[in-house]
């Protein structure tokens, strides 16, 4: 079922083209439309708090983003433990013993650049699913997280990172939270990993032909994704101020929602960074008009959950997979 | 091929075991009974009659809450719904139950249409859309727990009716048996389960729909039908699991149902049962009790929920290492 | 610089095994600077396991690879065989759907991180290339999910000849191509031998080898046979040295087939069409007779067979007529009632459920008559299964077994008998003989030739002109998605068939 299966387009309406070509369309109208409704129900709108608070989840799609672009069903379910890690390490480990500057930044992005490179390299040389060696490790990392921090761990009011859930000489921090991983994803753009990427997730068997280190691009998706993470922890916990082991579970699911939702096939081979920012914007929004209409919290999982399976069902009927019939 | 022959006979010995291995969890079973050994000999108390049962009950509840994990991962997919279920089902018997006064019955009648709705939902979808079900059971478990537990608010309330709570007491009996129902119930879903996997035609198309879902169509098995039905039987289990859960434990905590996701998980794939086959419930069966063996033993010795959270991971790993690979890129050019 | 004389490439006894299957068991091949060297032999012969060698996608178990001279070990990777300068476009159209026409001319021409060449440089090349090949070329920033076959196969094309190999291999790469397409990349073909580069040439047509190639390698059962030189060989001769034989089938069964007398129609098509704006075609189907589907791959056969059984969506009916009255083939599950069984294509996709046992994968389709009450009965299976082991020769150890066991031929054996359990009255097959070794062919031709026999009516498409020759009473050629020649089985010659495939039925009478 390689290729060869594709159908022809030429009657494909216009709209469905644009959308299956840009599959951020969606989510982007979507951000638009509930920007204006939040606006409306919530006059003062703070932004540099909306951001603080958004920051967390977009960085978190960011880095669930591209092990998912690399396709073969490439989702990383350690993302939220690793957060959590991150978080936990910089503030109880890393700020107390006076690494808690700028320097930590690196630090845990190798740190969750590694797992997530682990989860690479098990993939490929194992040859077993993503999904399994992740969840894997998702349940590995909470365990650790609740080893390294049995009670929440507290970050110091004074630490530079509490400035990215507010302003640093006047320009807002969650924007520059958004600005690492974007510029990241930026440079890669420049380089070749980024077509190697999209390839390798579209149709592996033709990249590994065509020449393509196939295995090579896979682990540093994981890899980039842990790195991602890495930084996601950091800005949580910027903006919460504490490093709770029991919260690692929290944004697995609505990381990969936010992915799915901003157009990116969990196929693989499609989708990017804006798409999942729009779709981690979407979820925000939607989130803050619900909390503007004072819908109990009781209720947020049925929403989320919800939402998610409007999101890849759109999402699959969108990305002109052909469906149903299976012979 | 001619190496086979000249071979020395140790290595026929090995592959006879690989073979046995293959069809049956011989090596699951030898560690079950070294764990039990090892229990009996390190920690006072463990061989008693009181301890052995309070193993099996834990075991039970497992291995009813690997059900429908065993029965997706057959037919080639993935439940990931089954913590939200099982509390959405724990608390539709008690609190929901006791807010709108219907009773346990009542809330039961609500549970097994609703899971089985819920459940089939996502088999529909997963198929139609050839969307990872893994997904949309993740999606489905949230949205199941958030519309039981939407309505009745924060405060969790409620207990499990007395008569519920002596299905799973280690110190009950069974129409004079010295075991719980809870117990009797595991021994008799399996059987069952395991005539309907090997003996119906239901059972085999189920295999069928797992081991090749293309040329299931083509031998003109409804495949569609078989995930609506093995989703919607999965969550009608998970929520029955809580529901026996609730009779464990008395009461409801909404994170009742967090462990039994990777419980679930590690006895399938302890137990030996890849992705599409071939396993067996059985075989979960073998994982559940290996899985609460080591792990009484270990707690009994200072192992911590977080060193357990550790080993279930390295143990999923471990055992899909053994059992699970896919096809080389090379040989799909 | 090249000398245009010289050995580019040598492979010295190469063998290869996938398991217990034998791929390639002794072959060896010589390609000079400056010809076009014809890879030809049966399906199954190994060529495309030859060609995946020389691309490194799978490594040799034994055997040497000397290139320009120079022994290469084996190449472990794509990459590797790349940067030796040979690059390979492959039998299936491998092109990434979702991504640019650019992105697929360039694909794996760069580094993990690092880029060869700037952008501009890049598309001035990739529109050259394009140009060269294509009358009209796409966009280069058009999908190549959108394009038609041809262009995917042209951007396919593009990307190995971009990467200015010294020997370029293309795997049946001219299946999907247009005509002009066709002569253009023949004329490059040309061009770049005349430079002193090589190309090993592998396709079903034989007029394109006679064409271009200067040399011919034959292979069988993956053992080189001969190499011919272009002056020197007859079409007829290297027939003979791909099938070892000049006939697969005695005389006798010929003339037998030849006397049989048709029976009812038992199956109707009309207006039916297989691409919703080809023409349509009616078609009717008797008691006992033996149908062939013929033409070039793709050219769809396999989609009206597929329609047959209920599977069509492109317009049309198809009725089946028995004493039972008419009945509308609208899905499978109608085909299935109505006594219409189907054998497909893929044996390893589409039919086999392969940690299955044998008996298991005999019942697939008709487990329900081994219903006793609620359960399966083991021993109903078992008797059923024996009745076809001896009808059908298949060689098993034990019913238990797994089907992973058997060879190909039994494997596929197991899964025509699992159709016949249906007790079918019209059978579809998709290519059955594909891949599998000539004993087995045997059987199930004798097979066929018995059951057409006792009344049942049968649709094979085929790909081997052997079969159509031999087995069927008429033989339907299909081409651009419209029937394009029936032949009856009086008169057919291979040259018949061969010439209708192309559109040339004038040389066909």
């Amino acid at each position: 079922m390689s290729a060869v299966a594709a159908p022809r387009r030429a009657g494909e309406p216009r709209l469905r083209r644009l959308l299956r070509r840009h599959g951020y369309l969606l989510a982007l109208g979507l951000t638009i439309v509930l920007l204006a409704v939040n606006l409306v129900l919530q006059p003062n709108f703070g932004w540099i708090a909306q951001l603080a608070s958004f920051a967390p989840l977009a960085v978190a799609a960011a880095a669930s983003m591209p092990s998912i672009v690399s396709g073969r069903g490439g989702i990383d379910m350690s993302i939220g433990p690793v957060m959590t890690l991150s978080g936990i390490v910089f503030a109880g480990y890393l700020a107390p013993n006076g690494l808690g500057g700028l320097e930590a930044l690196p630090i845990l992005m190798l740190l969750g650049g590694a797992i997530g490179a682990v989860n690479g390299l098990i993939v490929i040389w194992l040859r077993l699913s993503p999904i399994v060696v992740t969840l894997a490790m998702y349940f590995i990392v909470i365990g650790i997280n609740l080893k390294l921090a049995p009670t929440p761990m507290r970050l110091a009011d004074d630490n530079w990172a509490t400035s990215l859930a507010g302003s640093i000489g006047g320009f807002p921090g969650p924007l520059i939270s958004l600005a690492i991983p974007v510029a990241l994803w930026a440079l890669l753009g420049l380089t070749a990993f980024r077509r190697n990427l999209y390839a390798v997730g579209g149709n592996d068997a033709t990249a590994f032909t065509a020449g393509i280190a196939v295995s090579a691009v896979r682990v540093v998706a994981f890899a980039l994704g842990g790195a991602f993470a890495g930084i996601a922890g950091l800005v949580l916990v910027a903006l919460v101020r504490t490093a709770d082991s029991s919260t690692s579970s929290a944004y697995t699911l609505i990381a990969i929602a936010a992915v799915a939702l901003g157009g990116t096939s969990l196929a693989g081979g499609a989708g990017g960074m804006t798409g999942a920012l729009l779709g981690a914007a979407s979820i925000f929004l939607v989130q803050s008009v619900l909390a503007d209409a004072q819908v109990p919290q009781t209720w947020l999982p049925a929403i989320y959950g919800a939402m998610l399976i409007v999101a890849v069902v759109v999402g699959a009927l969108l990305s002109g997979e052909r469906t149903g019939r299976r012979a | 091929m001619s190496a086979a022959a000249g071979s020395p006979p140790r290595r026929g010995a090995w592959r006879a075991l690989a073979a046995a291995q293959r069809r049956f969890p011989l090596l699951q079973l030898v560690l079950l009974v070294v764990a039990f050994v090892v229990g009996v000999v390190t920690l006072p108390g463990f061989g008693g009659g009181l301890s052995v049962v309070s193993v099996l009950v834990i075991a039970a509840l497992a291995g009813l809450a690997s059900i429908g994990q065993t029965i997706t991962i057959l037919v080639g997919g993935f439940d990931l719904s089954v913590a939200g279920f099982i509390v959405a089902g724990a608390l539709l018997v008690t609190q929901v139950s006791e807010q709108l006064g219907i009773g346990f019955w009542g809330a039961f009648l609500i549970l097994v249409p609703g899971a089985l709705v819920l459940g089939g939902l996502v088999g529909y979808l997963s198929h139609r859309f050839r969307i990872q079900p893994l997904i949309l059971t993740l999606a489905m478990g949230s949205f199941a727990l958030g519309i039981v537990r939407g309505p009745s608010g924060l405060a969790v309330v409620g207990q499990a009716p007395t008569w519920l709570t002596g299905l799973s007491s280690p110190i009950s009996t069974t129409f004079g048996l010295p075991v719980p129902p809870i117990i009797v119930i595991w021994v008799l879903v399996t059987i069952a389960l395991a005539v309907f996997l090997r003996f119906t035609v239901g059972g085999r198309r189920l295999y069928l729909t797992g081991a090749n879902p293309v040329a299931a169509e083509y031998a003109l098995v409804r495949t569609r039908r078989v995930w609506v039905i093995a989703f919607a039987f999965s969550a009608l289990c998970s929520a029955l699991a809580g529901v026996m859960l609730v009779s464990f434990s008395g009461n409801v905590d909404p994170n009742l149902g967090n462990p039994y996701l990777f419980i679930s998980l590690a006895a399938v794939i302890v137990g030996g049962t890849t992705g599409g086959g071939p396993g067996d419930y059985t075989r979960t069966v073998v994982g559940a009790l290996l899985l609460t063996m080591v792990t009484t033993v270990l707690v009994g010795h200072g192992l911590t929920s977080a060193d357990q959270q550790i080993m279930y991971g390295a143990v999923i790993l471990l055992a899909m290492a053994i059992y699970g690979r896919e096809r080389r890129i090379r040989d799909r050019v | 610089m090249p000398t245009v004389d010289g050995v580019l490439l040598r492979m010295e006894s190469v063998g290869k095994a996938f398991g217990p299957t034998v791929a390639v068991r002794d072959a060896s091949l010589e390609v000079h600077r400056g010809e076009v060297h014809a890879l030809m032999g049966e399906n199954g012969s190994g060529k495309s396991t030859i060609v995946k060698i020389l691309s490194g996608v799978h490594a040799p178990d034994r055997g040497r690879i000397l290139l320009a001279g120079r022994a290469v070990a084996a190449f472990r990777t794509p990459a590797a065989a790349l940067r030796s300068g040979i690059a390979t476009v492959f039998q299936e159209v491998l092109a990434a759907p979702n991504r640019t026409v650019f992105d697929n001319l360039w694909l794996g021409a760069d580094g993990l991180f690092r880029i060869a060449q700037g952008p501009r440089e890049r598309r001035r090349r990739a529109e050259a290339a394009l140009a060269e090949l294509l009358v009209s070329p796409p966009p280069l920033d058009a999908l190549v999910g959108d394009l038609d076959l041809s262009d995917r196969q042209a951007c396919a094309i593009a990307r190995a000849l971009l990467r200015d190999p010294d020997l370029l291999i293309l795997d049946e790469a001219t299946s999907a191509l247009d005509f002009d397409t066709r002569n253009r990349l023949f004329e490059i073909v040309r061009r770049r031998v005349a430079a002193g580069s090589g190309v090993v040439l592998i396709t079903h047509r034989m007029d394109e080898v006679r064409e271009v190639a200067d040399r011919v390698t034959v292979l069988r059962s993956g053992e080189t046979v001969a190499t011919l030189d272009g002056a020197e060989w007859t079409t007829a001769e290297v027939v003979r040295l791909m099938t070892g034989q000049a006939h697969q089938l005695g005389d006798e069964a010929r003339t037998d087939r030849a006397r049989r007398a048709p029976g009812d129609v038992v199956l109707q098509a009309s207006g039916l069409r297989v691409r919703a704006d080809a023409a349509p075609l009616d078609f009717e189907l008797r008691a006992g007779e033996i149908v062939g589907l013929a033409g070039l791959e793709g050219q769809g056969q396999d989609a009206f067979l597929r329609a047959l059984w209920g599977l069509g969506d492109a317009g049309g009916a198809v009725t089946r007529v028995s004493s039972r009255g008419r009945q509308p083939i609208a899905s499978k599950h109608a085909a299935r009632r109505a006594r219409i069984a189907y054998v497909p294509r893929e044996r390893r996709a589409e039919s086999i459920f392969d940690w299955m046992s044998i008996l298991e994968n005999f019942t697939a389709t008709t487990l329900r008559r081994d219903r006793r009450g609620w359960l399966l009965s083991g021993r109903s299976a078992l008797r059923r299964l024996t009745d076809y082991v001896e009808r059908l020769r298949i060689k098993l150890g034990r019913p238990e077994d797994g089907i992973g066991t058997l060879s190909g031929g039994n494997q596929q054996k197991v899964i025509i008998a699992r159709s016949l359990a249906a007790e079918p009255e019209v059978l579809l097959l998709n290519d059955p003989t594909r891949g599998i070794d000539i004993g087995a062919k045997r059987d199930l031709y004798a097979l066929l030739e018995g059951l057409a026999a006792e009344g049942l009516a049968v649709v094979m498409l085929s790909t081997e002109l052997e079969e159509h020759l031999e087995l069927m009473d008429r033989v339907l050629v299909f081409r651009d998605d419209e029937l394009a020649a029936v032949f009856p089985h009086e008169g057919l010659t291979r040259e018949a068939l061969v010439a209708s495939f192309f559109g040339a039925e004038e040389l066909a009478s």
